[in-house]
């Protein structure tokens, strides 16, 4: 049965790939994926508990979920994601240019 | 005015009149003199001539040898190079000076001609407050001068013979390069002296015994670029001499310090009158056991100050500097100081410290008076002789201070002492200044012989003052000795009377043998006594008036000083008039005769050995008994070469020890704290490894852990 805790535990089991990926992988564009994927996995639990708790009321009696604000959230995120990813690329790109790589690894040039 | 009719009130101008000359020929006429005088000539074309006079003008024994290890270390400026006239401005600051010193003599005779017959001055004295040095709290620190009949006495002595030794260099300095130098450090040696004599309470005392220190420094070494004088010679080299000076007296001083520190804890005071008079009644924590503690913790700095065993090393090296310092600081101003402490305090020693502080007062004075008597024995240096005989003789001051029921016998010994040892030294000054231009050793007896056919004045002035010293009478010397040895016959301290009177006879043998020596010998007139074989070179001349007047000057009261003591008079103007004993006169009892008999033999045995030759002295130093007793005396009881052994492998061990302590434990803990740090950062240092992915890590890491922290904390696993 799909309820509440499968898109939970979807959305923990996708935001801990995308962890593990954005601290181990070298490639900064692998990170940058990886990075994407636990933005989704946080968009996929603001869908699921704004769907699960439309229309309820807590114990005193206020709405809850009685506005779509988890997907407009969603919405605003995917869009944050979309820019962050056009800035990153093109920054990697940058890099790649001046240094042939994109191992970050080997960007160390404002290291101290 | 009220100067001259009430002068007890302004005695600070006796000590302010060479601070004066001091001031104005340091700021004014020194200045002059060192920019007209002309530039040093170095000669250049043979050293051996140039220097051969220079180099031990004051100093050496003079031999080949000494010129050959001399030449070239020589060509460093010459302070005491003779024969150039005296500069004007020169001249200028020694009058000056000389004349400071004859009003402050003046002016100190004033004060005692206010305190004779003035009883209730005598016994009380007049406490000047001269200036509030600082306050805090309850403390206050005062300088305050104090004149009461102690006072005025050593006023008299140090401005007097202070104001002789003034006139007298004038002769003996003429010429030399550091003529004004030797004037300014002369009125500064003055001036200490009459501010320790003056000083009120501990703090004004210290200070002058600090700049009597300062300026002894100053003058031991006043000819700081002398050359080094070769191996084994027995003339002191200037530059270690000071150093010596200054170093074992200091050493006496950190005892000194410590006594008057603890004095001080315990009553709050520095005050003399308050130390001596009020300790008693007041509810001080003074317990006997503590004063006695203090007063022997005093007793040190007199030890180093007045040259005791085991401190007196430092008093014939202190022979380096020019002999008219000698002549002040062994008769008035630097060792006079130890004697005068002790009398200053001498209430606190007899009535309020126990017996035991006395006691080793007297012990050491009487052992130091024949230690330095057998060591004077066998002393060619003519300076030497005199050196251990001021040791000698300030033990007996201390003897006479310890076994007497007040300080007068001491201090009486001070006096007197202080008249026929200056003389002695200015004419052991006189007989250098003779012989120094014929290019041999001036200060060696063997050098000498029959020079009262040369230096008549010199000759009967110094006749005179070993009389004095050996006990002759009517001469000074004899009255005041013979009081000592009285007073410890009578009170009963048998050992020091013992002491004293071998050491009578030793004094009398030494000081002839000294005398035959240097103006007598085998031909001369009255048996030997005037006149006989030269064994110099070239002819000896006498010295100018300026140097000959103060040795007729001191000659009087070398003669006539001792009838002070008649009917008690002396002893009568120190305590007030306290002296309630019938005056006994000497030359009534026999023991007086038994201590003159005993200086009588000591003579006859010198004129035997040494005026008519006919006793050698190889009879006593000749066989296998004598030779290594002569031997040790000559070499000064080896206490020189003791002391060099225990700073070499004592003194300089234990700092090897410190420096090691301090080089492994000390800094071994400081690296170590350095080192663990070091060794700590290199192994965390890989926790900052630059990369921000690892950083991540740790954060989400951290994360997970807090998570799990709260999971517990909720019980989700419960």
């Amino acid at each position: 049965m799909v309820n509440l805790n499968s898109f939970l535990i979807l959305s923990a089991v996708m935001f801990a790939i995308g962890l593990f990926g954005a601290l181990s992988k070298r490639n900064a564009v692998a990170i940058l994926m990886s990075i994407e994927i636990m933005l989704n996995a946080v968009n996929i639990t603001m869908v699921a508990f704004a769907s699960a708790f439309i229309g309820k009321s807590d114990a005193a009696g206020v709405a809850v979920g009685s506005r779509l604000t988890g997907q407009i959230f969603a919405i605003f995120i995917i869009t944050v994601a979309a820019a962050e990813a056009a800035v990153a690329l093109a920054i990697i790109i940058g890099i790649y240019r001046r240094i042939s790589t994109v191992d970050v690894g080997h960007i160390n040039l404002m290291k101290w | 005015m009220d100067i001259f009719s009430n002068p007890v009130q302004y005695a600070w101008i006796v000590a302010a009149l060479p601070l004066a000359a001091l001031v104005i020929n340091f700021f004014g006429f020194r200045m002059l003199d060192v920019l007209t005088r002309p530039k040093e000539v170095v000669a250049q074309a043979d050293p051996h001539a140039a220097h051969g006079e220079a180099t031990d003008a004051h100093g050496g024994e003079q031999n080949p040898a000494t010129i050959d290890a001399h030449d070239e270390q020589a060509h460093g400026g010459h302070d005491d190079e003779h024969g150039a006239a005296t500069g004007f401005w020169a001249s200028v600051v020694g009058w000056i000076a000389f004349g400071a010193m004859l009003l402050a003599f003046i002016y100190a005779c004033l004060i005692g001609a206010q305190f004779l017959g003035n009883t209730e001055l005598q016994s009380k004295g007049v406490t000047l407050h001269i200036y509030d040095w600082f306050n805090f709290g309850k403390l206050a620190y005062t300088i305050d001068f104090h004149v009461d009949a102690l006072t005025v006495v050593m006023l008299v002595v140090v401005t007097a013979v202070s104001m002789l030794v003034h006139l007298y260099s004038m002769g003996y300095m003429a010429g030399d390069r550091g003529y004004s130098r030797f004037f300014i450090e002369l009125s500064l040696f003055t001036f200490s002296m009459l501010l320790l004599v003056l000083g009120a309470n501990f703090l004004v005392l210290f200070i002058g015994w600090e700049l009597v220190g300062l300026s002894s420094y100053l003058l031991i070494g006043f000819f700081f670029n002398q050359a080094k004088p070769p191996e084994g010679s027995e003339v002191p080299w200037p530059p270690p001499a000071q150093l010596k000076a200054f170093v074992t007296t200091r050493l006496g001083d950190f005892g000194f310090l410590i006594g008057i520190l603890l004095l001080w804890v315990t009553t709050g005071t520095f005050n003399f009158t308050d130390l001596n008079f009020n300790t008693k009644t007041s509810a001080t924590g003074l317990t006997v056991v503590l004063a006695t503690t203090a007063m022997i913790l005093v007793f040190c700095g007199a030890v180093g100050k007045s040259a005791q065993f085991p401190l007196h090393v430092w008093l014939p090296d202190a022979m380096a500097g020019p002999t008219p310092v000698s002549a002040l600081i062994h008769a008035a101003t630097m060792v006079a100081a130890g004697v005068y402490l002790v009398a200053r305090l001498f209430p606190l020693y007899a009535t309020v410290a126990g017996p035991e502080s006395l006691q080793v007062v007297g012990y050491v004075g009487a052992f130091t008076a024949i230690f330095a008597a057998t060591i004077a024995l066998t002393q060619t240096d003519i300076k030497g002789v005199l050196a251990y005989s001021t040791i000698s003789q300030l033990g007996y001051m201390f003897a006479g201070l310890a076994v007497a029921e007040n300080n007068t016998v001491g201090i009486f010994h001070l006096f007197t002492h202080a008249f026929f040892k200056a003389l002695l030294f200015l004419g052991a000054g006189s007989v250098i200044h003779a012989l120094h231009d014929n290019g041999i050793g001036a200060q060696n007896l063997r050098n000498m012989g029959g020079l009262a056919r040369w230096l008549p004045i010199t000759a009967f002035t110094m006749l005179m003052a070993n009389l004095a010293i050996s006990g002759i009478p009517p001469f000074s010397g004899f009255f005041s000795k013979d009081l000592i040895l009285a007073t410890a016959y009578e009170r009963g301290y048998m050992p020091i009377y013992y002491i004293l009177l071998f050491t009578a006879f030793l004094t009398a043998f030494y000081m002839f043998r000294l005398f035959f020596l240097a103006f007598g010998g085998r031909g001369g007139a009255i048996g030997g006594l005037w006149g006989g074989e030269y064994r110099g070179i070239g002819q000896p001349h006498e010295s100018p008036w300026v140097m000959t007047l103060p040795l007729i000057l001191l000659a009087i009261p070398t003669v006539v000083a001792g009838f002070l003591s008649v009917n008690n008079d002396f002893a009568n103007f120190l305590t007030g008039g306290e002296i309630t004993t019938p005056y006994v006169s000497p030359f009534t009892e026999t023991l007086t005769w038994v201590s003159v008999g005993v200086a009588a033999v000591g003579i006859l045995l010198a004129w035997a050995m040494y005026g008519l030759e006919i006793l050698p002295a190889k009879a006593f130093t000749g066989n296998p008994i004598g030779a290594p007793i002569y031997r040790l005396l000559k070499n000064r009881y080896y206490i020189d070469e003791l002391y060099g052994l225990i700073i070499k492998y004592v003194v300089l061990g234990l700092s090897q020890g410190f420096y090691l302590f301090d080089k492994y434990i000390i800094d071994g803990i400081v690296n170590g704290i350095g080192r663990f740090v070091r060794g700590l950062g290199f192994v965390t240092r890989r926790s900052e490894s630059g990369f921000v992915q690892n950083y991540g890590a740790v954060l989400f890491g951290g994360a997970l852990l807090l998570m799990i922290a709260v999971f517990f904390a909720v019980g989700v696993f419960r």
